[in-house]
């Protein structure tokens, strides 16, 4: 069983990945489990992307865009709550716990935000457990 | 059904129809089959009767293509399915003459069906003709999801990953859904294949979930899904869970109000943040 | 050819146990409310149904997921790491699959020809094949659907059987068909005798149907509006094919995860949209119509012509699974006879002759008349 929780990041291209960025170059420290892919938009993601991530053996989602009314694209991020507050849902529905995904408006300006939110979520996932909760990935025959 | 006989054979003496998409009678095998019926058909094989499950707007966008004027005869939850398809333009209203008659409930292997204890209009909420009385419902409780609601994270994708590993991939329930038109299926497409081809675990509860998001705010819960699957997998249950769902964020029931925006893809700039972080 | 040989009804559960001590034992059992051909599992009620078993033979040697190469990474240091391929290989254990219709046996018989006796043989398919004895089962009666009669078998046919059994009053008759099967008749539970099954006749002519006629008959050909009638009530699901004993048709797929995988075949469908999509966006058979005609062709002619046999076997699974009603083996009779598709013995050319269309002629070709409709 794995210790470390595995997370994907999904991050949009002009607030969120930038402040991420900014938590770099501002020294703030935060766990390593996050694994970031960078979006054009929160809007463009899928759930689909999400369904995914927990399939391959992922423990939690963060998925972080502009805060409403900044959308870079004027409106994706409404599409987006819309779209993750259905698919979270339907997640839970099938045995992955809400607290498996973590949705976080996160600004250019805001460095120290996505650390924090990134060290909770790594907390709040440890003491969830392991990969056996979730969707996990059939283990291939080696 | 005589009504809808009498009404059928004077739409296509007034040439409002070409062509009539309906159930015939087979004495054969004694079961009931939806039909294309042309000007000069005997319409004494029409039916409308507890055996007329299947949902007729799968087919209607193709028939509707090769003829001018499509009659068609729906059930409450079938009219369902057609508001969507037309809020979502994929076939156009004129051209579309819509004969509804008030259904009871229909029936598989001689029961009620399961779905029809969740109905929500037993007439199509879009028709030109209205045969029958609409009765007054009460709205749906999806009572099968209790059980689901009542189990712990891990005791659910137990059972659900029990029933994943059922399906063999044969993309009836999409081809049986009117919802499901999509020239290349996600499950088609290759760069990247978001859904693997196999039926290992993984990638069947892939399939799964991404079929149930797909519908969620538009399926009519006609339950063809269900019933055509050859592995008698409880399909259902997910789109009941997407109703729900729906239902309580949104105050939407897909398919009953035609004038309304398909929830997912609607601009909504008023949503509380709490759509997000709301626990059941 | 052996005699006959009897098992008394009590006796079976105990015959079934000595079978599953020699070898893994397959036979007809419920679960999620269908008969399919599972391992023997005690837990579930035994019964061999006198008919058509609901779910049939083919995944026991074709699977709907196999796996046919491993590869992954090996090796600790980075100097040592490569990528290993290894091709998977058959238990090679024995195997009895017991209560096989001949429907089912025909069935069997036919793939063997696809892969087995054909240019390309696929060594995991034959290695299940030669480790399996089977036990075939003749059927007491011939459900609505059943027309294994019109289509050169029958019933009680033996062929391709390693030994047969039948029901017979008080307790089954078993008899070996080859050698296989006598060694696995060999148990004291079976008893010799005079008995013998009661000869029977089956009836025949429900969906009677010759190649020949098919390739002769003007419908056959692309343009014919007989494939639009089928296309428009068909849902090209694809539940035929998969409920079929006969289809085959796969897709192989490589499947990664973290530097590990495996190459695995996987059950394809002809009726699927994007069966024959090509890179670059060309499908040949790109609508409803072109699919329906294309398997109905395939069953019972290019069959023939790369095979050397037609690969309907008569068990009518495929008019049992159709969610909308489609009737394919009634079909095929209409397209035989040079009818319209809703064609049947009870209402004669009923649609073509209600809306003023001359009947299909299915002389030579150049005697019909073709519908003035084109789609």
């Amino acid at each position: 069983m794995r210790e470390e929780p595995k997370i994907l990041g999904l991050l949009c291209k002009w607030c969120s990945y930038a402040g991420a960025d900014l938590a770099g170059t501002s020294r703030f420290t935060y766990p390593p489990n996050v694994r970031i892919v960078q979006v054009p938009c929160s809007g463009r993601i899928d759930p689909v992307m999400i369904f995914r991530a927990f399939s391959e053996g992922y423990d939690g989602v963060l998925v972080s865009g502009c805060h409403p009314g900044d959308c870079h694209y004027g409106t994706g991020n409404y599409f987006a709550r819309r779209k993750l507050a259905v698919a979270r849902r339907l997640l839970e529905t099938v045995g992955v716990s809400l607290d498996r995904m973590c949705f976080a408006w996160v600004s250019a300006a805001e460095g120290r935000k996505f650390s924090e939110v990134c060290a909770e979520f790594t907390e709040r996932l440890k003491k969830l457990g392991g990969r056996e909760k979730t969707m996990a990935r059939e283990a291939v025959a080696r | 059904m005589k009504e809808l006989r009498a009404r059928a054979g004077e739409a296509f003496d007034r040439g409002a129809i070409d062509v009539l998409l309906c159930w015939r009678s087979d004495t054969e095998d004694g079961k009931v089959k939806p039909h294309v019926f042309k000007k000069g058909d005997d319409l004494e094989t029409v039916v409308f009767d507890d055996r007329c499950v299947h949902n007729l707007v799968t087919f209607l966008p193709e028939v509707a293509g090769h003829n001018k004027k499509t009659g068609v005869v729906l059930k409450g939850c079938d009219g369902r399915a057609l508001v969507t398809l037309l809020t979502e333009k994929r076939l156009k209203r004129d051209g579309l003459y819509i004969i509804t008659v008030a259904c009871d409930g229909v029936k598989i292997d001689g029961k009620t069906a399961a779905k029809c204890a969740d109905c929500v209009t037993s007439v199509s909420p879009i028709a030109d003709v209205v045969i029958g009385e609409k009765k007054a419902l009460k709205p749906a409780e999806y009572k099968q999801l209790e059980y689901i609601e009542k189990m712990k994270p891990d005791e659910r994708w137990q059972f659900f990953s029990q029933q994943f590993e059922r399906c063999a991939r044969c993309y009836t329930c999409r081809q049986v859904c009117p919802m499901c038109y999509c020239e290349t299926c996600i499950a088609e497409q290759v760069g990247p294949a978001w859904i693997d081809a196999s039926t290992k675990l993984s990638a069947n509860t892939m399939w799964q979930l991404s079929r149930a998001y797909h519908l969620a705010g538009r399926c009519a819960d006609c339950g063809e899904c269900e019933r055509a699957c050859p592995e008698r997998l409880p399909l259902r249950l997910l789109n009941a869970a997407m109703q729900k769902t729906v239902k309580e964020l949104f105050g939407v029931v897909p398919g009953t109000d035609a004038d309304a925006q398909p929830p997912l893809s609607v601009l909504a700039q008023d949503d509380p943040d709490s759509l997000l972080e709301g626990k059941r | 050819m052996a005699g006959w040989k009897k098992l008394a009804k009590s006796d079976l559960p105990a015959f079934l146990a000595e079978l599953a001590s020699q070898a893994e034992l397959v036979v007809p059992q419920e679960k999620n409310g269908k008969t399919r051909f599972l391992p023997l599992d005690s837990a579930r009620p035994i019964s061999f149904p006198s008919s058509l078993v609901d779910v049939s033979l083919k995944s026991v040697f074709f699977p709907k997921r196999r796996p046919v190469a491993r590869f992954g990474e090996k090796g600790d240091s980075p100097s040592e790491q490569r990528i290993e391929c290894a091709a998977v290989q058959s238990p090679f254990s024995p195997r009895i699959v017991m209560g096989a219709h001949p429907c089912d046996v025909s069935a069997v018989n036919y793939v063997d020809r696809v892969f087995v006796h054909s240019a390309f043989k696929d060594p995991l398919y034959e290695a299940e094949r030669n480790r399996t004895t089977i036990i075939g089962m003749a059927c007491s009666e011939m459900k609505p659907e059943c027309h294994c009669t019109d289509r050169d078998l029958s019933p009680d046919n033996e062929r391709g059987m390693d030994a047969v059994f039948v029901e017979a009053g008080d307790g089954y008759l078993f008899r070996a068909v080859t050698d296989k099967g006598a060694a696995v008749l060999k148990s004291g539970l079976l008893k010799e005798t005079s008995d013998e099954p009661a000869k029977r006749d089956w009836p025949r002519g429900k969906y009677p149907v010759s190649p020949e006629s098919i390739v002769q008959s003007p419908s056959s050909s692309e343009a014919d509006p007989f494939w639009q009638e089928v296309a428009d009530l068909c849902l090209t699901c694809g539940a035929c094919t998969f409920a079929c004993p006969t289809c085959t048709c796969f897709l192989v797929s490589d499947e990664r995860h973290d530097g590990a995988g495996e190459r695995v075949t996987a059950w394809d469908s002809c009726q699927f949209s994007g069966y024959s999509r090509m890179s670059g966006g060309h499908n040949p058979r790109k609508t409803k119509s072109a699919r329906v005609r294309n398997r109905m062709l395939d069953k019972f002619v290019y069959t023939v012509e790369k095979y050397g046999a037609t690969s309907c076997v008569g068990c009518g699974r495929c008019a049992i699974i159709c969610p909308v009603g489609r009737h394919f083996p009634r079909e095929i009779a209409a397209l035989s006879r040079g009818l319209s598709p809703l064609s049947s013995e009870e209402n004669g050319d009923c649609t073509r002759s209600k809306r003023g269309l001359p009947p299909l002629s299915s002389d030579e070709n150049g005697g019909c008349t073709r519908s003035p409709r084109t789609r």
